[in-house]
């Protein structure tokens, strides 16, 4: 037993409680402090020597030689609360492991009374298998901290981040201001880092709250503190904010007479504004209305007629043509022919679709792109004002994308997140897509991923974009790194294809739903009780999720740093 | 383990000279009877029946009382009791042997003793722990020869031979017609034996500061003969939680005195008292009662009471204020009990009760012993 590596406890197997191929207990020796999450290693057989079985500490319990309650009421003078024990009570502290591995593959039950210690820095990428991963894979997810104070840096396998092996990472929890995001952010700047061609790698940030990712590329007002540093140099990584960065903020009202985007902050630099003209969205009008009910597919049938008549049939590219030759607004859309009889400016029968469903159509769509619009309809898109899907579409190995949002109406929303995954997908799955300049992968971060993905909606244009992207996305080099604050409102499809789950505090009943049936009955009462800046990873190497903490990203963030 | 591999091999090499009858599905345990403890202390004071003595001194007050307030006085303030002292055993009977017409019974018996030493903290480390091995048979109802090789064979494994015709002061008590009653009692006397052992080694860490508890009676020789030499009391009490319930106590003189029963005696006793100290053996030892709970939250007057010894080198009147000292002391313990574990919870001073635990988690366990020890 050396001073540095001390033995913390010893293994115990009981009649009730034996130890098994996967848990062991161990008692604590006095004066020992174990916490959930800690990882320990227990002394095993070997056929010559011995080995080495980790595992992770899942709960702790505190039982006495008191057969019952009563036992202690009596033993305290009969319920006198103020009276001090003279001989204090047996018991102990024992401590239950969940088995990560055995350094030399046995994984036969760890035998009674087998000395414990805390698992040192190696022992532990031993235990998680980041020293089966090869160098060029691994990419920093954060830090393990362990409450004997030892650190070891959690690797992750970029091929289950990024493909080929599996792909997507998904974020949940409530865990207060910033945490998924920053996370996420984090997460992103390290991939960018350390991952093998990561000049190939092409990033879309979607903001969707305040004016957080408008600002990715501008360091900390007044730095970051000390500690921040030196977590980003414990884990080898450079705290930075991004470089070749472009955003993409929507047009809103007010544009056109003040020129400023509908965004809660611009940019210093390298920002344009993205909007919707009727000739770039005859084609995504799905998207526009996911969110309506549809149950007998009059909406969507209409939907096919307008798109197969305003593309040009040769170039499949916008090109209205006979009676849908004058279509070229939005307005031109909703108040005149095909739509709108002329003569009494009612609406009229189109293709199959009746007259009262192209009523229907009319007041939904003019609700969208005219009542309630936040500005990003616009009836001729100017010079100066992009094609998103266009922008998308040229993203470029190396550069992020951060596409504004944030102060969108829900249904717009939906358009702009269908409209990037559809442009993704089919830049990278259809065939005669040019390729030679695309990068290698495309990682897209979306937060409130239940909006677009919701669980128990069988489908809709929206879910089917996400669900492709989700199960398809490890072959194709296209990864979504979602985040919601319920992994139980999004669909199990795109959960269950993401290889690695992030989960952040969330509440009792939230870890009960069947979405964390992956996770130990103990952790989950455990990731109820996780701090701010910790969360609980789990990753398709892990045997079991281990707790991390992570740097505050390098960038200026607005509500922290302002 | 060992020592169960070699008394398989001397049971091998005795059935060789002998015929068996081995116990029915290989060792069974023998089980203590009950009150074992109360005839103890009836037995080692079997002419004493009637206290008449109030064996104590009080400067202030002329002639001592018969109760006398003792509130608890936990550790925090006086740690007296450091040292907590308590044997235990386990027995076994392995069957009887047959030569010719004479017949044996064999017993295998751990028996143990551990000190337990109180920290600061209130916790508890074990200070001394010893095991010992002993084989328990009829010496008059073997052959001289079987005898002579089960000494050979007993000393070869380091293994105690007992000759369970010999007649001592505990197994005494135990009719020796049949001597499958009488091997509880001889194996008592062996664990008394190593106890006595142990308080003399224990006995150079004490001082007037540092006490030892020990479970039961000191009557017990060699102990009381240990604990009687020089002129100070030892700093070593006998707490006995079950004793003799024939005793009669006269307090008072002439006309006036007045004779209570032990029964009358506790049940006036109230919580946080003592009784006034009385002498046994012309002095030699002297006790007394403490009630450690209130009578209200227990079935019968004499449940709460442990009876207190002390050896007493001087033979003459003790102290007052120190039998005040260990009293208080004593009704300090009742934190913690082990109620719900031991049915003598009530009287039961807890460290004593971890000290029999720590002699119990020490011993083979049944399945061990059944599985090893056979004949053939």
């Amino acid at each position: 037993m050396s001073a540095e590596h001390p033995v913390i406890g010893l293994s115990s197997a009981t009649a009730n409680q034996p130890t098994t191929s996967d848990s062991f207990c161990f008692w604590l020796a006095p004066g020992v402090i174990v916490n959930p999450f800690d990882i320990v290693e227990a002394e095993q057989v070997a056929p010559d020597g011995t080995s080495r079985t980790f595992g992770i500490v899942t709960t702790l319990e505190h039982s006495t030689d008191a057969p019952t309650h009563l036992s202690n009421f009596i033993s305290n003078d009969f319920g006198q609360v103020s009276v001090e024990p003279n001989t204090v009570r047996q018991g102990t502290t024992v401590a239950h492991a969940a088995v990560l591995s055995n350094d030399r593959d046995i994984y036969m039950p760890v035998m009674n009374d087998r000395p414990i210690r805390f698992a040192d820095e190696t022992g532990i990428h031993t235990a998680l298998g980041v020293d089966q991963v090869p160098e060029r894979y691994r990419v920093p997810a954060g830090l393990i901290e362990m409450s004997n104070g030892t650190r070891a840096v959690v690797y992750l396998d970029s091929r289950y981040i990024l493909g080929p092996e599996g792909a997507h990472v998904n974020i949940t929890g409530i865990s207060g201001l910033a945490t998924k995001t920053s996370y996420a952010i984090f997460l992103i700047q390290s991939i960018l880092q350390k991952a093998q061609n990561r000049d190939r790698i092409g990033v879309i940030i979607l903001n969707v709250k305040h004016g957080d990712l408008l600002t990715i590329d501008q360091p900390p007002r007044a730095g970051l503190p000390p500690e921040e540093h030196e977590l980003w140099e414990a884990l080898g990584l450079t705290p930075q904010p991004f470089s070749n960065v472009r955003y993409l903020l929507p047009h809103g009202k007010t544009t056109r007479t003040d020129g400023r985007p509908n965004s809660f902050r611009v940019p210093e630099r390298d920002w344009f504004l993205y909007a919707y003209s009727l000739a770039d969205t005859y084609n995504k009008l799905d998207l526009l209305l996911s969110n309506i009910p549809d149950p007998w597919d009059t909406v969507g049938a209409l939907i096919g007629e307008i798109n197969q008549r305003l593309s040009d049939p040769k170039t499949g590219q916008w090109g209205p043509r006979g009676q849908w030759q004058n279509v070229n607004t939005w307005r031109d859309l909703l108040n005149g022919p095909p739509l709108v009889d002329p003569n009494t400016g009612q609406a009229q029968q189109v293709g199959d679709v009746r007259a009262v469903s192209v009523g229907r159509f009319r007041r939904l769509l003019r609700r969208i792109v005219e009542t309630r619009q936040t500005g990003i309809f616009v009836e001729h898109r100017p010079r100066d004002v992009k094609n998103l899907s266009q922008e998308i579409a040229s993203i470029r190995g190396g550069e992020t994308i951060v596409v504004d949002i944030a102060r969108l109406a829900d249904d717009e929303q939906t358009l702009v997140f269908g409209d990037i995954l559809r442009t993704i997908y089919a830049l990278y799955a259809e065939e005669g897509s040019e390729s030679e300049d695309l990068p290698e992968k495309v990682i897209i971060f979306v937060d409130e991923l239940n909006k677009y993905a919701p669980a128990r909606e069988k489908g809709s244009p929206i879910i089917e974009q996400v669900l492709d992207i989700a199960e398809r996305g490890r072959s194709l080099g296209v990864v979504l790194l979602g985040a919601e604050q319920f992994m139980s409102a999004v669909h199990e499809r795109v959960v269950g294809n993401c290889s690695t789950m992030v989960i952040g505090r969330s509440g009792s009943a939230e870890l009960s739903s069947p979405a964390y049936r992956f996770l130990d009955p103990a952790v989950k009462a455990n990731v109820s009780r996780l701090q701010k800046g910790e969360l609980v990873i789990s990753h398709a190497t892990f045997r079991q999720p281990v707790k991390i903490r992570f740097p505050r990203p390098a960038y200026l963030q607005e509500g922290i740093q302002d | 383990m060992r020592a169960l591999q070699y008394l398989r091999h001397m049971l091998k090499e005795i059935a060789q000279d002998v015929e068996t009858l081995p116990a029915v599905g290989g060792a069974v345990e023998d089980l203590e009877r009950p009150d074992f403890e109360e005839r103890e202390d009836q037995l080692l004071n079997e002419e004493e029946k009637i206290f008449e003595t109030i064996f104590e001194r009080d400067p202030l007050a002329a002639r001592p009382p018969l109760y006398r307030p003792v509130p608890a006085i936990g550790r925090s303030e006086n740690h007296l009791f450091r040292y907590f002292l308590d044997g235990s055993f386990r027995s076994y009977f392995l069957g009887t042997v047959l030569e010719n017409e004479r017949e044996s019974p064999v017993h295998y018996a751990q028996i143990g003793a551990c000190v337990l030493r109180r920290e600061d903290d209130g916790s508890v480390r074990r200070e001394a722990l010893q095991i010992r091995n002993i084989l328990l048979a009829g010496k008059d109802r073997l052959s001289q020869a079987v005898w002579t090789k089960l000494e050979t064979l007993a000393q070869q494994a380091e293994i105690d031979l007992v000759d369970l015709t010999e007649s001592d002061i505990v197994s005494g008590v135990l009719t020796d017609f049949d001597l499958r009653n009488k091997a509880a009692g001889k194996v008592r006397f062996a664990m008394h034996k190593l106890e006595a052992k142990i308080i003399k080694e224990i006995l150079p860490q004490l001082s007037q500061e540092r006490w030892l508890v020990v479970d039961g009676s000191l009557l017990f020789e060699p102990t009381l003969a240990q604990l009687s030499s020089g002129d100070q009391i030892k700093p070593v009490v006998g707490v006995a939680k079950n004793f003799r319930k024939d005793p009669q106590f006269v307090s008072g003189r002439g006309p006036r005195a007045e004779r209570r029963s032990i029964y009358k005696l506790l049940s006036e006793l109230q919580a946080e008292h003592r009784t006034a100290v009385f002498s046994a053996r012309d002095g030699k030892v002297v006790f007394w009662y403490v009630r450690l709970r209130e009578q209200t939250y227990l079935d019968y007057p004499l449940m709460g009471v442990v009876k207190a010894e002390l050896a007493n080198p001087s033979q003459e009147p003790v102290p007052s204020d120190l039998i005040d000292e260990i009293s208080r002391a004593l009704v300090a313990e009742r934190n913690v009990t082990p109620h719900g574990q031991d049915r003598r919870w009530h009287a039961h001073l807890y460290p004593i009760f971890i000290a029999e635990r720590a002699v119990k988690e020490s011993l083979f366990s049944r399945e061990a012993v059944q599985q090893f020890l056979k004949w053939r």
